[in-house]
Parts: structure tokens; sequence; C-alpha cells
């Protein structure tokens, strides 16, 4: 595909639900990997199961740029009632166009950590679909740390059936342009979902974070908070969204996203969306935007603390509240702090 | 004093409670149509009707001229899509874009002169406000300006020597053209320009009619002010335009109450409003809009698509927007805060009730651009029935309103499985020192609070309506006195059947 068409095909901000994620404005000068397909390391514990298939494209933009490129997608069947204290690891996403499907059988329970992470300027399409049978769990943790001239968009579609649990993580040090779209439909009663994250951006970096959270059956119980640190030029993007069809009573959703600001010249971005059909549901959203407390910092450098080292604290804690539930956030922490050392 | 508020309260109450009995039988009470021979301007829209209103209006050329480069702009415009709201596609052509009571040919120079037939209007309408006292001209009617438009050209405009004293200007925006060209040319379009949207640039180019407002400096408006607009021949859209400026230090406080009889057609009414505070003024603008929101099969009703924006230029100024909006089968209708000078601030106030099949997507931006500015969202949506309405805002800090705050909070409360309720709020920040807060609920009517006064004897429809009330207590204290009876009255109106 000649590059001209190809740039017609990608998402820009004139689109609403691209406004502040300029794809094509990041894809003019014909990154590496903008029509490649690209090929994911996967490690997966015995018993479960990896093949190629040639199936439907995703309904999304993304999805479909995905198909034309990656053509064929990865499978990996997890079967019913399977257990593993190891996860799926999924790594080398470097550039190009990949297609990854997981079938989590009933009741199998399953964790699969990403790593997002390309030091040379690329471009990467991933293309997610995670189809969840009744009493699945699924633990996903998403590590993201780019060099700054890379447009990296993931994109999830996670289905649910009745009595699934979905736990997210993400983290995510920004790039050139960053977008974690992660898309949960419920299709049957007593969704448990936990999805959190994390974007601490400096230099000109970009991250977006969006969710769309679809849900259908009744007795949903959603917790959603995403922490955002910006500095330096950088950008935050949060979209979220709760669509509460008319069948999804008794609905028990809060997202909450709040970012702070250390520099004048960063930026933040957010949206967070309520859809409400059915009327006996408790819905909330919050979000908050400034800087850090000057009371606390002054209180902290009154007993004797450091302004850098009292930020860092401030800003530490701040962030960590999104991985509160992280069953190993040790790992996470110790990025975090690494992030702060430099950047506070 | 507080003799003075018990009975204030009592007053509303006693009328809350009438209102609610009283609306078994009449359930939309300003539906009727008076038979007052109307001028046309021929239906449809084109360079000519243009023109033909604005020589109605025996406009200076500039105005043509304005007018005209707006139709030309508006022909390369889209309707917008965005909103979420679904209607079917209105054909512009099938539309007057002018009508006048025939009887202002003369032009009324005293109440005698005022077509019997609309004092019958006013009658019938059973206007809170005592205007019947004040058009009848009765000694001590209440200190309230009246400037009543009926369809489209103004018929009367009262008090206007004893604000004229103290040199506040309020008149018709047409006699304000004439009058006082140096004051329009020099504002009007300024907050709201032509080319702004689909639905200003519209009113841009054939505006009928609408309400001009200038407040000295320094001077205190010694009356609210108050506009009537109430929409009466079948298929004329109409489309006013205000124009409010408040000099350094003034105040005033505007109210602007709306009933539409009822019809079968849709109707389009698409105004635009600007307001411009220069330091340290400030205005109030309230509104209760309760125009016929289609029948009971969500058939006809109005269509209300406005653009209200106020600039508040100078240093300090602050502008309140309070609006309680229970008609129309359409809203689209977002009342902005431009916070341009330092210090100033904005405030929104919102109810908006949707019952039946009525759809409403409205909110507020308030866009910082002065240090130290401040803006304060609160909205109140109750959807019932098969409505569906839309809370969508934009708060947003430029980069150097240093120190500017915003509060928001918008909850919303489902009554019935059959409705929605939405919330879009967007926020843009590019000052770490702005400090911007949003909250936001969807729940619906507490059970126990239900059956806490049902145990006492309440009906169901009552309960529902005081437990309403008190959901919308933060908004409808910001009210005048005048429109706060009215409001709580229309809360209770609007949720009519939507329980048991």
């Amino acid at each position: 595909m000649p590059h001209n068409a190809l740039i017609e095909k990608l998402p820009h901000r004139r689109m609403e639900a691209w406004k502040w994620t300029d794809v094509r404005g990041a894809s003019m000068s014909e990154p590496q990997g903008l029509s490649a397909a690209c090929n994911p390391t996967i490690a997966a514990p015995s018993g479960i199961d990896i093949s190629t298939e040639g199936v439907a494209p995703s309904e999304n933009v993304m999805g479909k740029l995905a198909t034309t490129f990656a053509h064929n997608a990865t499978i990996i069947t997890v079967p019913a009632g399977f257990k593993s204290g190891a996860p799926v690891l999924l790594s080398d996403m470097k550039s190009g166009h990949a297609r990854l499907i997981f079938k989590i059988g009933k009741g199998a329970e399953i964790s699969v950590t990403e790593t997002h992470a390309s030091n040379a300027a690329s471009f990467v399409n991933i293309d997610m679909r995670f189809d969840l049978a009744q009493g699945a769990k699924l633990n996903r943790t998403i590590f993201h740390n780019d060099s700054a001239d890379v447009t990296r968009i993931s994109t999830a579609q996670i289905n649910a059936w009745a009595d699934a649990e979905i736990t997210q993580h993400t983290l995510s040090f920004g790039a050139g342009l960053t977008r974690f779209e992660t898309r949960i439909a419920s299709l049957g009663e007593n969704l448990q979902a936990d999805v959190h994250g994390a974007y601490l951006l400096g230099e000109n970096r970009h991250c977006d974070m969006t969710s769309y959270i679809d849900l259908g059956g009744e007795n949903a119980r959603i917790r959603q908070s995403v922490k955002g640190v910006v500095t330096d030029k950088a950008r935050g993007v949060f979209q979220g969204k709760f669509h509460v069809r008319r069948p999804a009573q008794f609905t028990d959703a809060e997202m909450r996203h709040d970012a702070i600001m250390l520099s004048d010249t960063c930026q933040v971005r957010a949206k967070p969306e309520l859809e409400i059909y059915a009327d006996d549901v408790a819905c909330a959203h919050g979000n908050t935007v400034g800087a850090l407390d000057e009371s606390a910092l002054f209180y902290m450098r009154q007993r004797g603390l450091p302004a850098k080292q009292a930020r860092a604290l401030l800003t530490q804690a701040f962030v960590a509240q999104s991985f509160e539930n992280m069953v190993d956030k040790s790992d996470f922490m110790a990025r975090i702090t690494d992030w702060l050392e430099l950047n506070s | 004093m507080g003799e003075v508020k018990n009975i204030a309260k009592d007053a509303i109450e006693a009328k809350t409670v009438e209102g609610v009995a009283g609306l078994e039988a009449d359930k939309y009470k300003y539906g009727f149509e008076s038979d007052i021979e109307q001028e046309f301007a021929p239906k449809g829209l084109n360079e000519d009707i243009v023109r033909f209103i604005s020589e109605k209006k025996n406009e200076p050329d500039w105005m043509l001229k304005w007018r005209l480069d707006a139709y030309a702009r508006w022909l390369t415009m889209e309707e917008p899509t965005w909103a979420m709201v679904d209607y079917p596609k209105i054909d512009y052509q099938d539309a007057y874009y002018y009508a006048a009571p025939k009887s202002d040919k003369d032009g009324p120079k005293s109440l005698d002169e005022v077509d019997p037939d609309l004092l019958e209007v006013y009658k019938k309408l059973g206007i809170p406000l005592k205007e019947q006292e004040v058009l009848a001209g009765v000694q001590g009617a209440p200190r309230v300006a009246v400037d009543a438009v009926f369809d489209s050209v103004s018929v009367v405009t009262t008090f206007k020597e004893e604000l004229a004293k103290v040199g506040v200007i309020f008149c018709p925006l047409s006699e304000a053209v004439q009058k006082h060209p140096e004051l329009v040319k020099k504002y009007l379009g300024t907050v709201v320009p032509p080319t702004d949207n689909y639905f200003a640039t519209l009113n841009t180019a054939v505006f009928s009619e609408g309400s001009f407002v200038y407040i000295p400096p320094g001077v205190r408006c010694p009356m609210e002010l108050s506009t009537y607009f109430r929409m009466n021949a079948q298929g004329t859209g109409q489309f006013e335009r205000t124009l409010i400026i408040a000099d350094k230090g003034s105040y005033v406080s505007y109210l602007e109450g709306c009933t539409a009889p009822m019809r079968d057609e849709n109707q389009l009414h698409a105004a635009v409003v600007e307001l411009i505070v220069l330091e340290d003024a400030e205005i109030k603008y309230s509104t209760v809009q309760n125009w016929w929101p289609g029948d009971a099969e969500g058939k006809g009703g109005v269509y209300n698509f406005v653009t209200k924006r106020a600039d508040c230029r100078g240093k300090n100024s602050k502008v309140s927007w309070t609006q309680v909006e229970t008609g129309s089968a359409i809203t689209w209708k977002y009342p902005s805060c431009v916070l341009r000078g330092d210090g100033s601030s904005g405030e929104f106030y919102s109810i908006a009730i949707t019952n039946g099949f009525q759809q409403a997507d409205t909110g507020t931006k308030m866009i910082h651009l002065g240090k130290n500015t401040k803006s304060r969202i609160i909205s109140k949506g109750i959807s019932a029935g098969k409505s569906n309405q839309t809370y969508r805002g934009l708060v947003s800090a430029h980069k150097k309103a240093t120190g500017a705050r915003n509060f928001t909070q918008c909850d919303s409360l489902l009554i019935g499985d059959q409705c929605g309720a939405h919330t879009v709020p967007y926020i843009e920040t590019n000052t770490p020192s702005a400090q911007f807060e949003h909250e936001a609920t969807t729940s619906k009517l507490s059970d126990e609070q239900l059956f806490y006064c049902r145990q006492r004897g309440l009906s169901e429809e009552d309960a529902v309506a005081l437990l309403v009330n008190g959901f919308c207590r933060d908004v409808l204290q910001k009210l005048p006195m005048e429109f706060a009876v009215e409001a709580q009255k229309l809360v209770a109106i609007s949720l009519e059947g939507s329980v048991g």
C-alpha cells in the first residue's frame, strides 16, 4: 500500500475518539514498521496451545489495519480449568502490526505479562482479543517503556462471559505517541473488573489511556483508577467510558483519573464518560488535575527532607495508589522510583 | 428579614402543593393557540428572505451585510451531529423565518393600542410575574421590567423610563440598532462570532428580534430584567438574539422564561445570547425553559438549539448562568463562560428534567484564560419516561491561566428503566497551577427515602416531587425568587406520570 493511501486510513484528531492522539500526524514521515508484520515472542507455561489462524479482523480502525499487514492471528488457547503459577510472557513487540487472540476456557485462571518496549524509532500496532468463558480469570500486567520516537497503539478487546474476573495493571512511561486502549464487553452477569494504571511522562512524550467498558449483564462491579504524572513538555490523556446497558441492573462502577503536573509546559487531557440506561445502578466518576500539594511539600521540607526527595516521595505515594492491590508490585515500584530519581 | 423569608418560603410551599395538585387536568397549561393575524415572510430560506427581514427591521446597510455574510457562510456549513440526540432531518426550506403580529405595523405607542387579543394571550398564560398588571398599567405593580417578545417582534417594553433615569438601556435589539448603533456595532457578534457554529450562523442571518441591555459603569440595575419568549405562529422558528453589556462595576440580573403553545409540527428555535462583562461587573442570567416537549408518543415539540456565551473581559468580572430546563423535545444548549479577565469567575447551575421522549444534550464550557480565574459547575439531571439526557461540558485552562480553579459536580437521577443519563466531561489543562476537580454520580431515587415519605402519607407522585426538589436544591437556591417558585412547580409538573 502506498504511503499516501495508508496515511488516509490512520485515525486522526478530527475523529472524536482520537482528538488528543493524532496517529496520522505522527506517521507522516513513514516510520519503520508502518506496513510490516510484527512477531512477538510468546512464552507460555505448558498446557497452553499456540497456533495461527485467519480470523475476521477486529471492528476498530487499528484492528483492521493490523489485519491488512499481519494477516493471520496468533491464537493462544488456555484450556478449561487451567491453573498455573507462571504467566504467559509477551515481548519483542518492537515494530509492525500483530494480532493476538487469547481463548480462555471455563474457570481457567491465567496471568499475562506484556512488555511493550522498543529502543529504535518505529511504528507498533498490537491488536489483541481476550475471550473469557464463564468463570475465567484474567490477570493482565502491562509494562511500557519505549524510546521517545516510537508510535505505539495497543488495543485489547476483552469479551467476558458470566462470573468472569479481570484484573489489569498498566504502567507506561510514554513514547512519541502511545495509546493503550482497553475495551471490555460483558456478556453475562457478575463481571468483576479492576482496571488500573499509571503514566509517568517526561520530555516530549505522550501517553493515552483509553478504556470503554460495555456492560450488558447484571451485577457487575468495576473499579478503575488511573494516575498520571507529567512533566517537561509531555502530554497525558485519559479517556474512560462506562456504558451501562438496560439489562445491566445493579451495576456498581467507579472511575477515577487523577493527574499531577510538574512543569509549566506539560498538558493533561481527560474525558471520563458515563452512558447509562439502567436505573438501579450506582456509577460515579471523578477527575482531578493539579500540582503537588504545597502544604505537604512544606511539611516535609520542614522536617529536613530536600525538596527533590520530598517531591519524589509525594509523587510515588500518589502513583502507588493505582497498584495497591497488585500481587507483585515490586518491579513496578522500582521502575517508578527510578523514573522519579531522574524527573523530580 | 427572617419574617420576609418565612412568608416567601410559605408562598413557595403553598404554590408547589398547588402546582402538583392542580395539574392532573391540565398537563400543559400553556398549550393553546391565539388567533392574532400574522404577517409572514414567505416560507423558505434564501437571500431574499434575509433581505426581507432586514428591510422589515429598517436596518442599516452594515447590518444587512453582516446577515448576508452569515447566510453565505451557513450555506457552506454542515449541521452538527456530535450531540447525543436523534431527530428527523430538518427541512430548513419548510419553515417561516419571519412572523410579526400585524398590529405592530404602526408600532403600539401605549397599551391601549395593543391588540386586545394579545392582552388576552398574556391573560391565558397566567403570567406569574404579574405582567398582566404591568401591561395594564396598574399602580404599584412589581418592579420587573418586561420586554415581551411575541413571536418575533417586541410588542411592549415597560419601565423604560425608570431604567433610563439611571442610564440603563433595555430595549429590543432592532431598536438598539437604530438608536445605539455604536454600542451594537462594537459588541454584537464579538462573543459568538457569525461563523461560530451552524445554528449560531443561521441565527445571525435570520434573527428577527431579541433584547439589548446596556448597564453603564457603576450602575446596579434597579430591577430584575425579564423577557418572556413565547412562540405562537404555526411552523415559525424563532430566532432571537440577546446582547447584554455590563460596563465597569455594574450589576444586572436578567430573567428569561419561556413557554410555547402546543402544536403538532416541530418548531425550530435557534437563539444566540451574548454577554459582555467588563471590569468588576456582574451578570446573573437565569432561564426557565418550558417549551412544549411533544406529546405522549413523542410527536412534535420544540427543537431548542441555543448558543449562549459570556465573555468576562474585565478584571474580577463575574457571570452566573442558572437554568431550569424542563421543556423542548430536543435541547442542544451549552451556556459558556470565557474567563479572560484576571480574577474573573463563572458559574453554571443547571437543572435539566426530561420525561416522555425528550432528549437533552446540555452543559457548559468554562474557558480559563486569565490568572486566578474561578469557575463552578453544578448540574443536576433527572431522566424519566423514555427520555435521554447528556451533560456535556468542557473545562480548559490556558497556559497563562495560573491559579485557575474549577469545581464540577454533575449528578444524574434515573426514574424508571426506559430512560438514559449520560455524562461527557472534557478537561484540558495546560498549566500545573490550575486545580480542576470533577465529580459525577448516577443513581436512582433512594427506596428508603421514598418509603419514608409514603409512610407519612404522601402519594408516590408527591414523594417523588419532594425528593427531586431536594436533589435539585443546590440549584433552585440560586434562582431569583420569582423563578424559584415557577421552577419548583415545573419540577413537579415535568415528572408527572413518571412513576407508578
